[in-house]
């Protein structure tokens, strides 16, 4: 059972098609690597598949259902997309205490949560003074609060040191082996391998691969050989 | 990064999402807005008195003339304190974490409108009350029968329609906020609206202040004033701006990207 489905989805910013006719699923259950350049259109498709910006043409489906129609969709879904976020004159704590209000959590998760993604000795600092590794920290907080079963995770390692980077390895495998489901896009190729069963890779706003890492990988020494030679193949075709 | 393990969440709700623009109101900023809001009008209130500008007699209109015309002045903040509320989260980018905990946007936009009124309101009714704890007293010293004018229901009506605008100017600050995704443009629309509203129409015409939203709320405060425009009219036309610029917060935040 698929729990993302993008079908034939086109994201058009001015005269510009950032998102061409992709299609993907990602099944129940996997780990799946959204994987592309900058300006791949990662984002825009994640931001489609969020609620967050309509699709030109295509669809985006979460649980079957496009992300606005989710009834108490933070239970469902939980999504890191930009660390910034988070009004700078909020504390940490605040600024989760008014995503609770808005998603129905009760407050009482929040110093948990602070706790397990380590920014309980910064929970009363206001947001301006974090770092980015801390504001990494709060947006995954914030996707959490829910504690949702399907995770969608944008550059989540961005700005983290390295132990928050293996912090944050051990969460999508922790996750994973509770039946949830995490949808995670990095550059960190080498970092994202570690922990991924699948991958979806996309180049130029199109879908150039996609399918289990075993299969895509498989004639090279890594998936990062995988992920250029997908890609320049792609260049080579467009061009 | 431990696994925490909490009892899941109750569910969206009315409720929860005007707590969470409360909230968020709740910022240094958002707290001297407030401040001032009140202060201000204080500051006035005790000018007026001390420097002897209003005379008084035992009508209770008369008697709430410094204290109203000081109440108005909080409707110069309300639209900021509005403005702050609907517009903040695009300027901050805290729409996206918002909407994907309530993806409803209409909902998202209407709380922050009510929200504002709520707010805006509050103040006032704070500021009236702050004031009369210091005009009345001042009053009575003056020998001006208090206990009597504070019978009269002109006042009450007076007070309340003052509270009422300022709401109403809160209102509008939020719902431009949303609209204009910021808090520098509705500020612009609404001081620009007040001088080049009064002047173009003042050069032009006259008569067309009955189509002003400023003179409609200004009768608001005053049912009683020889005014052309009847006091319902009034409630009509400003009802039915807010009405309007409401629904095209919601018409954009709906059908635009929100981020």
């Amino acid at each position: 059972m698929s729990v993302i489905r993008v079908n034939g989805l086109v994201k058009r910013y001015g005269r510009r098609d950032v998102v061409r006719d992709l299609s993907f699923e990602v099944p129940a259950g996997s780990v799946t690597a959204f994987l592309g350049l900058n300006g791949a259109g990662k984002t825009s498709t994640l931001r489609v598949l969020l609620g967050l910006a309509s699709p030109t043409r295509g669809s985006a489906t979460v649980f079957g259902q496009p992300y606005a129609a989710l009834d108490h969709p933070a239970r469902r879904v939980g999504a890191v997309l930009e660390a910034n976020a988070a009004h700078p004159g909020r504390t940490g704590r605040r600024h989760l205490a008014v995503i609770a209000a808005t998603a129905g959590v009760p407050k009482r998760r929040i110093a948990g949560l602070l706790d397990q993604v380590g920014l309980t000795a910064a929970a009363d600092a206001r947001v301006k003074t974090y770092s980015l590794g801390m504001k990494q920290r709060l947006a995954l907080a914030t996707a959490l609060l829910g504690t949702p079963e399907l995770l969608i995770l944008d550059e989540p390692t961005n700005g983290l040191d390295p132990a928050g980077v293996r912090e944050l390895r051990d969460l999508v495998r922790r996750h994973a082996a509770t039946g949830g489901t995490v949808l995670v896009s990095s550059h960190q190729l080498a970092e994202i391998a570690q922990v991924v069963d699948r991958a979806v890779v996309i180049h130029e706003g199109r879908l150039v691969g996609s399918g289990p890492i075993d299969e895509l990988t498989a004639g090279h020494d890594s998936l990062e050989d995988a992920f250029f030679a997908l890609t320049q193949t792609a260049t080579g075709v467009s061009a | 990064m431990s696994t925490v393990t909490v009892a899941g969440p109750t569910g969206t709700s009315t409720r929860g999402l005007l707590g969470a623009h409360w909230l968020m109101l709740r910022t240094r900023g958002g707290l001297i807005l407030l401040a001032l809001g009140v202060l201000v009008p204080l500051a006035m209130l005790v000018l007026v008195l001390l420097t002897g500008q209003q005379t008084f007699d035992v009508d209770g209109a008369d008697l709430a003339d410094p204290l109203i015309n000081t109440t108005v002045a909080c409707a110069l903040f309300a639209p900021l304190l509005g403005a702050m509320i609907g517009g903040s989260p695009f300027r901050h980018g805290t729409i996206v974490p918002l909407l994907l905990a309530e993806p409803r946007r209409t909902r998202v936009v209407l709380a922050a409108v009510l929200v504002a009124g709520g707010v805006a309101a509050m103040s006032a009714v704070l500021y009236i009350l702050l004031g009369s704890a210091v005009a009345l007293p001042w009053l009575a010293n003056q020998g001006v029968p208090v206990g009597e004018v504070l019978a009269d229901p002109a006042l009450w009506w007076r007070l309340l329609g003052s509270t009422a605008v300022v709401a109403v100017t809160g209102m509008f600050g939020a719902a431009l906020g949303a609209l204009l995704r910021g808090l520098l443009g509705p500020v612009l629309v609404l001081v620009g609206s007040f001088i080049v509203e009064g002047s173009v129409i003042a050069y032009v015409n006259d008569e067309w202040f009955r189509w002003s939203l400023w003179a409609n709320l200004v009768v608001l405060t005053e049912p009683t004033a020889e005014l052309s425009v009847p006091f319902w009219q009034s409630v009509l036309f400003v009802v039915g701006v807010l009405a309007a610029v409401v629904a095209a917060a919601l018409v954009s935040t709906t059908r635009r990207d929100a981020a």
